[in-house]
């Protein structure tokens, strides 16, 4: 009794306890909001890295798209041979019973349909190269309803040539008449499949040729493309270097002058080039999801940057060395929705040292400075509250 | 399902074991210690977890941001500006309103030279301040992007001397960031602008001020073949200038004191230089130790109890260390070269000194007591007179390099050399008592003479120190106290 009671007790202690987690772990998930506001961001891309990324993505798009469009042609110009040679058996044998015989006739209209729609398929090639690609598809389709109305047919057929073959016994005098006509009807059936072998290996050939030509002309287009768009890539970074080393000069201000006589040794522009490498470094539309978390992660930092060049512009630091190496503060923000700070920044880590209210004071002044802070309204959930890590470090 | 996706630590671990004292229920129908067992296992796990729960919750409540998707947006802020503050510094209140007015521009014009603060121009003002002990009407000095304001009165203390009260207020934040109520002797009345400066510079900057102080230096006037070089001294700002000596003798190298009103220099008698001491309040002059030769390049230790200084013997020279109390002298280096300019750092443990031992003049370090002689400097050009740094962490020197002269600054370790300024003639650095300004003195080409020039360190603030007339061997003094 007792042991069952604490099990079931145990039990039911350990459900809940479970639950209770399960409830807190949810607390956090109420944040999937994030998803659909970064999806939202990547559209307008009227930022310049996310632009830069979509760039590459659409080419790479380009890419795959001209890689698969030769591959279906060489499955598909291989398929519509069985298909177009497929028919011409079972239309030579209705023909037999087709004069007497009204049912066969359908069978007569549908093979010259069948051996038609190949023909247009070259028709409609030439004029729409790059649609090459599409046609294919319809014509994969039909194949398969085709067989089956062939089984079908055939069946019909054989039926037809049994019923024919009495009626064949019973009108032995006609029936000279018919073999010879049969023969000659075989004989132009020959012709024909002769004929429409040689227009189909003709047109085979001339497909072949065409695709081999689109297939070199996609090549060459490829390999023009991807030249150009290396030649691309290569100006785009060397613009971007150029800028970062531009932005480099611009923003990031040593506090220490060192005035050598000689050696102006440049520095190196390392973070900024780093930042460029990595955000342009995969399609940013590529995801094949489509939800990639980049987005939202690009999107915090577009609203950081914009936090961060007010706030940067406005930190006088003063003062220098030792202690300022050793000085950090961490202010933490809750804004109104207008931009304007709701209330007095909260001191994550407070010290008594001079330098750190100094530091402490400089960044209040900044942050206050920089009031009302142009925030995009509809991502009020994101910045409405936000740490301010200032570290002078690495201006010294 | 909502697991995977959530961050926190705790909840895994207590889903993890809970499972397990789940499948032992079957077993635990069997064996009735088992089952004993597994109710134990089973109690401690339930503990284990609502423990976790708790922490979990108290995580929450508390401060700490939670690291990813709930968590406030972190920016990290790690480029600032250069600029001055912006500060604005209305006439003082006070029965004399010249003797105000004066004071005011006094802690401007120390304010502004720092190269941190921007005084605002008086014109500009809204507000006319008349109570020191109203609060002021912030909006009228953001108006004019003021973001630190000082409101200060001045006038005779009840003993005859000066007193001056002030509040520096952020304008900003609307809070007082510093006040205070300051005194001196009616002759010092600058000092009291110098001091209210030391006060905002320290509340704003976070480092000692440097105001109140005072340089010895060369006073150089008349022909360049036969220069009449006096000791003197002034203001920080180059007011009051005094000179010290007569100019009978030449004088070079004066050495300021760090704990008393002391100079020591450097004075030729006859052809032999020697080191004497100059007590400044009684003007008595002495000669520090007896020695044969010639002894040069003195320095006053941290404590200002010894002197260390060279001692010529034959082409060579020695460093020694005399003790000003006991008049006991002890040598610290010996060698066939020319070890000179030494200089103590300021906890008194090391000693930084220029030798030509390895062929030509460089940078070396030993302890207080001659050992652990080693080189620091290995650039290109010769190095002299280092000098180290009140707050310890650098190293500053001149350097002769490519035809120029300029004034650097390393690391103790020889790291981290950087050059503040160059040029034709740059030389004697000497810091300002908070280790972050310079002062030295430049002759420009064609120039005639030497003037003197401060230089804080990040190399941006060059100012030159007005002289009545060419002045070179600058020495700051420590703040006055």
């Amino acid at each position: 009794m007792q042991f069952g009671l604490i099990i079931s007790l145990c039990l039911h202690a350990a459900l809940l306890g479970w639950a209770v987690l399960n409830i807190q772990t949810l607390a956090p998930l109420s944040v999937a909001e994030p998803e659909p506001v970064a999806i939202d961001l990547v559209t307008p891309g009227e930022v310049t890295k996310l632009r830069l990324g979509s760039r590459t993505a659409k080419q790479l798009q380009a890419q795959p798209k001209e890689s698969p469009r030769p591959d279906v042609a060489k499955k598909e110009a291989p398929k519509p041979n069985p298909v177009a040679t497929a028919p011409p058996p079972p239309a030579p044998e209705p023909p037999a019973p087709a004069k007497e015989d009204p049912k066969p006739e359908p069978p007569k209209v549908e093979p010259p349909p069948k051996v038609e729609p190949p023909k247009p398929e070259p028709a409609k090639d030439p004029p729409a190269e790059k649609l090459a690609a599409l046609p294919p598809e319809p014509a994969a389709v039909p194949p398969v309803p085709a067989l089956e109305e062939q089984k079908r047919l055939d069946e019909l057929l054989k039926e037809q040539q049994r019923q024919a073959e009495e009626q064949q016994k019973k009108l032995e005098e006609e029936r000279r008449q018919v073999e010879e006509e049969k023969k000659k009807l075989e004989e132009e059936k020959k012709r024909l499949e002769d004929e429409t072998k040689k227009a189909e290996e003709k047109r085979r050939e001339e497909e072949e040729r065409r695709q081999a030509e689109l297939l070199k002309k996609q090549e060459e287009e490829k390999r023009r493309k991807e030249a150009e768009l290396k030649k691309k890539r290569e100006e785009e970074k060397r613009r971007k270097e150029a800028e970062a080393k531009k932005k480099f000069d611009a923003e990031k201000i040593s506090a220490l002058l060192n005035k050598m006589p000689d050696k102006g040794a440049p520095r190196p522009s390392v973070p900024l080039d780093e930042q460029a490498k990595t955000l342009n470094k995969g399609p940013v539309l590529g995801a094949p999801e489509g939800r990639d978390q980049q987005l939202s992660a690009s999107e915090l930092a577009i609203l950081a940057q914009i936090i961060k060049s007010c706030v940067q512009s406005k930190w006088n630091v003063l003062g220098g060395g030792e202690s300022a190496q050793n000085t950090q503060v961490k202010l933490r923000l809750r804004f109104n929705p207008d931009g304007r700070l709701a209330s007095e920044p909260q001191i994550m880590n407070p010290q008594n040292t001079p330098y750190f209210l100094a530091v402490r004071d400089s960044a209040l002044r900044a942050v206050q400075a920089c009031e009302p802070y142009s925030l995009p309204p509809a991502k009020y959930e994101f910045w409405k509250d936000i740490v301010l890590n200032f570290d002078p470090r690495d201006m010294f | 399902m909502p697991m995977p996706a959530s961050p926190p630590r705790p909840a895994p671990a207590a889903v993890a074991a809970l499972p397990a004292p789940l499948s032992a229920v079957p077993r635990a129908t069997g064996a009735r210690r088992a089952a004993g067992c597994a109710a134990r296992w089973l109690v401690s796990a339930l503990l284990v977890t609502l423990v976790a729960a708790a922490a979990q919750a108290q995580q929450r409540g508390g401060q700490a941001p939670p690291p990813r998707g709930g968590g406030p947006l972190e920016v990290d802020i790690t480029q600032g500006t250069l600029k001055p503050i912006p500060i604005a510094i209305p006439e003082f209140a006070g029965e004399d309103q010249r003797f105000a007015t004066e004071l005011a521009n006094v802690l401007a014009a120390d304010l502004e030279r720092s190269g941190l603060f921007q005084p605002l121009n008086r014109d500009s003002f809204i507000q006319r301040l008349a109570d020191l002990n109203s609060t002021p009407r912030f909006a009228d000095w953001r108006a004019i992007n003021a973001q630190a304001l000082v409101v200060a009165r001045a006038g005779r203390g009840s003993d005859g001397g000066l007193v001056a009260e002030f509040r520096l207020w952020d304008v900003l934040s609307g809070r007082q960031l510093a006040g205070q109520r300051l005194a001196a002797g009616a002759a010092d009345w600058r000092r009291l602008a110098h001091l209210i400066a030391d006060q905002v510079y320290e509340r704003l900057t976070g480092e000692k001020g440097y105001f109140d102080t005072q340089i010895v230096f060369i006073d150089e006037t008349g022909p360049k073949d036969r220069r009449n070089k006096r000791l003197a001294i002034m203001d920080q700002d180059g007011a009051n200038v005094r000179l010290l000596s007569q100019g009978r003798e030449l004088v070079l190298t004066p050495r300021f004191s760090p704990t008393s009103h002391e100079v020591t220099f450097l004075q030729y008698t006859g052809d032999q230089p020697r080191v004497f001491l100059l007590n400044l309040e009684s003007g008595r002059r002495e000669l520090v130790g007896n020695f044969p030769g010639m002894t040069f390049a003195p320095r006053f230790s941290p404590d200002g109890q010894r002197i260390i200084m060279s001692i010529g013997e034959g082409g060579a020279s020695s460093i020694v260390e005399m003790d000003l109390r006991s008049r006991q002298s002890r040598r610290l280096t010996q060698s066939n070269s020319i070890d000179t300019g030494p200089c103590y750092s300021p906890d008194s443990r090391r000693i930084v000194f220029e030798s030509d031992r390895d062929g030509s003049q460089q940078l070396y370090v030993m302890n207080a007591d001659g050992s652990g002689q080693h080189r620091i400097s290995f650039g290109e050009g010769r190095y002299s007179t280092p000098v180290w740094s009140p707050r310890g962490d650098l190293i500053a020197f001149t350097k002769q390099a490519g035809g120029s002269f300029l004034i650097g600054v390393m690391r103790p370790d020889g790291s981290g050399e950087r050059t503040l300024t160059e040029g034709f003639h740059n030389e004697g650095p000497t810091w300002a008592p908070n280790g972050r300004v310079l002062a030295f003195f430049r002759e420009g080409r064609g120039a005639g003479g030497p003037r003197l020039f401060s230089i804080d360190l990040t190399g941006y603030n060059e100012r030159e120190v007005q002289t009545p007339a060419f002045s070179s061997d600058p020495a700051w003094s420590p703040l006055r106290n």
